[in-house]
């Protein structure tokens, strides 16, 4: 049981994505049910055989960082010097960190540097950043950028971010498949729950895969795109009979996490307070998923945040739309919440933002708040028919619907389940 | 056609403005040393292997640090360029 009297709630929250460069545009796709995945031109040599993806497109780092030059010009300042020239990944983690942190309120009133941690939620996220340099790394090793030394580190994005904020706390980078981003929440949690640090930052970064990655995940069949390749929109489909593997998606989503006492210090109220939260292997070195691990994951979630399976409303499936990903999920589902599983609400935000991979689990934590926030359900787009009919999955428009207790999966490669328990504020 | 130590110089000026971290540098003429404008070690190093792939140099970026100013610089650049 987590002991009730250091709570830890989230206090702001920003994300840069396919379907939205900031919470709000992106809390309105998710209640229109847009889609963010396209056809994307391949240009590199040589060509991978599938072009669908949820891309972050035509994005200017110096145009999305001017909304935020009246908040704080001399933090405004010291964003635009250190993400000027700085690789795609770090430039989109300092806009939504930007706006997480503004978003909390910590431009007016934060706690002592030592007091804030950061924590990185990202993994070989500089693959295609490398990918792009290796030609002019074999014409001449002289030519490669000094600056390659520092920004091919996963620990680039802790020492950019903890200077803009002036971040003195623990910090770290952490990775777990596609469970990343709910890696990172609990790593976060933790670290304000201890009383290690009051306030801490977790900054999903964006999956900028190489063609050489995108290739390897077609090639082992988790990705899928090729039976709806003239039709994007309906490639991705979360538990529908004609699903085929996951789509790529990119994002960069961040979250502050806060102890109560900090929050009612500052007079912040939380979006929502994190209640428990899991993690556990399956000890397997494979890329298949375990029903008893899922549904462990989810068990020791409720157990932790002192919740019943029947206090759930809604859960934002992990739903990758993977046949055997989402079969196996929907049987933990079934295992975990008995005859209450036909009652709570389903539904799949990467059916609209593709996959991204390590922010996912933040992604979908920015959209479970949002949609508790709103009072809305949004829609499993592609969802026509269901690969189970005891499970009640959301429709292809959103309802209106008001949640209170909410949980997020997430899980990854090598057995890494993930399950975190939301409660609306 | 073949470059002089002022088209040299010239480069290094527009990659130092590209480079440096200090947006709103002073100007930059020959006499003018790295830090003032803005340049870490790391900017300088990055600066060499600009100008080495810029002016397809064979060398190694050692052999240009004991510069002591943009202009020595770009000598050192011009006499290297000339040796290949």
């Amino acid at each position: 049981m987590i002991v009730t009297i250091n709570k830890v709630g989230i206090t702001g929250m920003g994300t840069v994505s396919s379907i939205g460069n900031d919470v709000s545009t992106f809390c309105n796709s998710l209640r229109g049910g847009k889609s963010g995945i396209k056809q994307t031109p391949i240009i590199k040599e040589p060509k991978i055989s599938v072009d669908l993806a949820a891309k972050i497109e035509d994005f200017s780092f110096s145009d999305s960082i001017d909304r935020f030059q009246n908040v704080s010009e001399e933090k405004y300042d010291h964003a635009k010097r250190l993400g000027r020239r700085a690789p795609f990944v770090i430039q989109t983690s300092i806009i939504s960190a930007l706006e997480a942190w503004f978003s909390a309120r910590l431009h007016d009133n934060k706690p002592l540097p030592e007091r804030i941690g950061l924590i990185v939620a990202g993994q070989n996220s500089t693959q295609n950043y490398q990918y792009d340099l290796i030609s002019k790394f074999r014409k001449n090793p002289e030519y490669l950028s000094p600056r390659y030394a520092l920004e091919f580190l996963e620990t680039n994005q802790i020492g950019v971010l903890s200077e803009l904020f002036g971040i003195e706390g623990e910090g770290f980078a952490v990775g777990g498949a596609s469970a990343t981003g709910n890696v990172g929440i609990i790593k976060g949690y933790q670290l304000v729950h201890s009383g290690l640090v009051d306030v801490c930052i977790v900054t999903g970064v964006v999956a900028d895969l190489s063609p050489m990655d995108i290739q390897g995940f077609i090639n082992i069949g988790a990705m899928g795109g090729k039976k709806y390749i003239d039709q994007p929109e309906k490639s991705c489909r979360p538990f529908d009979t004609q699903h085929e593997g996951f789509i790529y998606g990119q994002a960069s989503a961040s979250v502050i996490l806060e102890s109560e006492i900090s929050a009612t210090k500052r007079g912040i109220p939380f979006l929502a307070e994190v209640k428990g939260y899991a993690l556990n292997l399956d000890s397997n070195s494979s890329a298949n998923p375990n029903v008893n691990g899922e549904a462990k994951a989810m068990l020791s979630a409720l157990n932790q945040a002192g919740l019943s399976a029947s206090d759930v409303d809604y859960i934002n499936t992990h739903g990758s739309s993977s046949p055997l990903g989402d079969k196996t999920e929907a049987e933990a589902i079934s295992k975990v919440f008995k005859d209450h599983r036909s009652d709570l609400w389903l539904n799949s935000t990467k059916g609209l933002t593709g996959h991204c991979l390590y922010s996912a689990g933040i992604v979908e934590t920015i959209a479970t708040v949002e949609q508790m926030r709103q009072g809305f359900l949004h829609p499993n787009k592609n969802l026509e028919i269901p690969i189970c009919k005891d499970l009640q999955f959301c429709g292809t428009a959103a309802v209106d619907y008001q949640v209170d207790v909410a949980m997020s999966n997430s899980f990854g490669f090598g057995g890494i389940n993930t399950s975190i328990v939301l409660k609306r504020r | 056609m073949d470059k002089n130590e002022n088209d040299i110089f010239d480069l290094i000026a527009t990659h130092v403005a590209d480079i440096s971290l200090d947006i709103a540098h002073g100007p930059i003429i020959r006499s003018s040393m790295l830090s003032p404008l803005g340049m870490d070690s790391i900017g300088r190093a990055e600066l060499i292997a600009r100008m080495l792939e810029e002016l397809s140099l064979t060398a190694s970026a050692r052999e240009f640090y004991k510069a002591n100013n943009l202009g020595e610089l770009a000598a050192l650049f011009a006499n290297k360029l000339k040796e290949q």
